[in-house]
């Protein structure tokens, strides 16, 4: 009997507990249309509206400053939940898996679009977004916005990669100017390299992350190669891509111009070579003559500049963009709109590029003279940008990417052969595509 | 019975009171007697106990059972749309059929076997050296634990520097000693690459053995060792009959703890390589990330931990059986 009873009490418990967990995903509804009172009529549609956002603290002050300009313009009032950046996208998570009302407004990369979308998470903008929006976006950064025929968010932190070649150097070793062809690119690296230069012309973030494939889906662009046709369906197994896969082999084994330590390195070691003037060439994120003519950190002060990546068809790089989507599950999304496009239209984009460095995805701000002014190198690198392609558009990125890594590795550290390594990726791909139908 | 026993001891205590402080004391009485009724001293225990219990269930009972459900369904965050469904095996099916999982097994046994064996070997070496008294012994004690109290990330960060190709440590001093001619990639070759994990997982390892052994090495009576050293028996006889045979518990429990830990390494290899070059360095724990964690799909990922599980199952009651046995012996 007092066994029973004692069972009955842990069950109890077991229940109460599970109950209690339930009760956690349900309060986020507390959050829901944070509506105080509408001043219906005014020049402040949706004053009192409460909107919240999830955030890593970077750029906290700025967007702290700016959120409050936002209220005291509509009226509108934006909580950001601060937390660390992993715990970004579990928390983003649970607020999806709740309905999506926790947060109204959230940060979404380029290659999570197609997933969000799928699973319904995401509003699509295209009832507020102007034509003169869309002309005004950098190709890939609209690129990045749209899926199956409907754009989703504004642009923000619309990030690529740059070519980067040593001047001084290139010039040292007799060439006029930056390698324009990959054939240029292996006689350039070779010759700085007999001449004793540098040890290798370049190095690259070939270790098994994200960046090997950026850096692939680069090179094999500017020879030709495309990944994806636009069904979504695989074609990396290509005579281009082949070609491309072959390249960077090559580049490590027969013409040893490219640091066989790639294979393990990520984006900063290949700037710490580049600052150290251990390489010629590299290809990175972001603004990469800041760092490269920083004093305390660069060997290399004012002897480097930005180039278009070489070729064979025509130049290319990689870009990897981020915009500020609207939760499918946001009770306010006319105000979530509202702040989006005061945060990141082209007046809200050119001031986050002035004033915290952020990537604008649009033309005109990288041809604004305040932020040329405000922001040394950026108009360097439109050129760049107006050939940046993005990633796939698949709704299984994350688990294609990890397999490709390997199969792109499998190729660089010669266990099979860029052909192989592609068709066996190939496979991989079309099982992952069945799996996820 | 009980009753009057309490009555009378407040009767006892009433003497000397005034009316007004009698009858407020046999109010009291009654009232403590009457709650004495309505909660018994294991109740009120569990009662107190309960907020502990709740908070126990909560975050390991529910979890457990959680994943143990999680196991039968194919629940993926990606598919909202088709919820939890009940799909028996599948999941168990799913894991033992892809290669990756066994690739990633083999190299987590690889990693396992080499690493709890130095790290034992070395650990042993260590503590029978820190047992013999010499000056400094103290410093040398509190020196040997900074490497286990080191966070698994910056161990992996510390050997990551060390090993780089071309400004780390370890070639730096090969190329100047001349043992090699040009760079090494100690972790750009895939098959150099799992070697060098397996260092650093023996370095932060192998103190906590020493730890053990040096404690277990100090309780052995010096009477023992005297008796031995009587009848005639010489160092070796001693470390080998007396010693060793007194440490076999100890290593047991070692042998145990350490495999449990190595097969589920993962911040080291996800701070130090994140399983590459070409999953060379994949161990299960970062194959069971990716699923859950990468992948969303939580389903796989349970299932592969409770087929890891099972897998240290089978080593720890082999341990247990072998060393019982040499026990007995």
């Amino acid at each position: 009997m007092k066994r029973k009873s004692s069972i009955m009490v842990l069950l109890l418990i077991v229940l109460a507990v599970a109950a209690l967990s339930g009760c956690g995903n349900n309060s986020n509804s507390a959050a829901e249309g944070n509506t105080k009172t509408n001043a219906a009529g005014s020049d402040k549609p949706y004053a009192g509206v409460v909107l919240r956002t999830i955030s890593n603290p970077s750029n906290q002050e700025y967007f702290a400053k700016v959120n409050k300009e936002f209220q005291e313009k509509t009226g509108i009032e934006v909580q950001t939940d601060t937390v660390g950046n992993a715990d970004v996208t579990p928390k983003l998570m649970n607020s999806f898996m709740s309905g999506g009302s926790t947060y109204d407004i959230f940060v979404m990369d380029v290659i999570d679009l197609p997933r969000f979308v799928v699973s319904g998470w995401v509003e699509p903008v295209d009832q507020w977004l102007t034509d003169d929006m869309k002309n005004e976006m950098l190709p890939f950064a609209k690129q990045a916005l749209q899926y199956q025929g409907k754009y989703y968010g504004l642009p923000f932190a619309s990030e690529y990669k740059s070519f980067v070649y040593n001047k001084t150097m290139v010039e040292k070793a007799g060439f006029s100017g930056p390698p324009k062809t990959w054939d240029d690119f292996i006689k350039y690296s070779q010759a700085l390299q007999e001449k004793g230069i540098v040890k290798y012309g370049s190095a690259w973030a070939w270790s098994q992350t994200e960046g090997l494939v950026c850096d692939f889906i680069a090179i094999a662009s500017s020879m030709g190669g495309k990944l994806f046709d636009e069904n979504g369906n695989p074609v990396f197994n290509s005579p281009e891509n082949t070609a491309a896969l072959q390249l960077m082999v090559d580049m490590i084994y027969k013409y040893k111009v490219v640091d066989p330590a790639s294979i393990q390195y990520n984006e900063t070691n290949v700037l710490d070579a580049m600052s150290a003037g251990d390489i010629a060439f590299e290809l990175n994120w972001g603004l990469p003559l800041t760092p490269l003519n920083d004093e305390s950190k660069s060997k290399i002060v004012n002897q480097a500049d930005v180039a278009p990546l070489p070729y064979t068809v025509s130049s290319a790089t990689i870009a990897g963009p981020m915009s500020y989507a609207i939760s499918s599950g946001s009770k306010n999304k006319e105000a979530a709109w509202e702040y989006i496009k005061f945060l990141n239209d082209t007046e809200g984009s050119k001031r986050q590029a002035i004033e915290i460095g952020m990537f604008p995805g649009w033309k005109s701000v990288y041809e604004d003279p305040e932020v040329k002014a405000g922001v040394p190198g950026l108009d360097k690198i439109l050129e760049q940008a107006e050939v940046a392609v993005n990633r796939p558009q698949i709704p299984w990125y994350n688990e294609w990417s990890s397999k490709f890594q390997v199969e792109l590795q499998n190729a660089l550290t010669q266990k099979k052969t860029p052909a192989q390594a592609l068709a066996d990726a190939f496979a991989e791909t079309q099982k992952i595509q069945e799996s996820n139908k | 019975m009980d009753k009057s026993k309490h009555s009378d001891s407040v009767v006892i205590q009433k003497e000397g009171l005034s009316m007004r402080g009698q009858a407020i004391l046999r109010q009291a009485a009654r009232s403590v007697l009457s709650s004495k009724k309505m909660i018994s001293e294991s109740k009120f225990a569990l009662l107190l106990l309960l907020p502990t219990i709740v908070i126990l269930l909560g975050l390991l009972l529910y979890p457990f059972l959680y994943s143990i459900y999680l196991c039968f369904v194919d629940l993926n965050l990606t598919k909202p749309w088709v919820g939890a469904k009940f799909i028996g095996l599948d999941n168990f099916s799913a894991v033992l059929k892809d290669g990756e999982f066994w690739l990633s097994m083999e190299t987590t046994l690889y990693f396992a076997v080499f690493s709890v064996a130095a790290s034992m070997i070395l650990g042993l070496a260590a503590a029978l050296l820190f047992n013999v008294k010499f000056r400094l012994r103290g410093l040398g004690r509190s020196l040997l634990l900074i490497p286990w109290a080191m966070p698994g990330v910056v161990n992996a960060m510390i050997w990551q520097t060390m090993l780089h190709p071309n400004y780390g440590l370890l070639n730096g001093v090969l190329l100047k000693t001349g043992l090699i001619e040009s760079p090494v990639g100690w972790l750009s070759d895939p098959k150099l690459a799992l070697a060098s994990v397996i260092m650093a997982q023996i370095w932060t390892s192998f103190p906590f053995v020493a730890l053990m052994y040096l404690a277990a090495l100090q309780s052995i009576s010096g009477e023992l060792i005297e008796a031995a050293k009587i009848d005639g028996a010489g160092s070796i006889r001693i470390f080998k009959d007396i010693v060793v045979k007194l440490l076999v518990p100890v290593t047991l429990v070692l042998l145990v703890l350490r495999t449990i830990d190595s097969f589920r390494v993962f911040d080291l290899v996800f701070a130090m390589t994140k399983g590459g070059p070409a999953n060379s360095t994949q161990l299960s724990g970062l194959y069971l990330y990716k699923q859950g964690f990468m992948f969303s799909d939580f389903g796989l990922g349970s299932a592969g931990s409770y087929i890891l599980t099972g897998f240290i199952l089978v080593f720890v009651l082999l341990y247990m059986r072998i060393l019982r046995q040499k026990d007995r012996v």
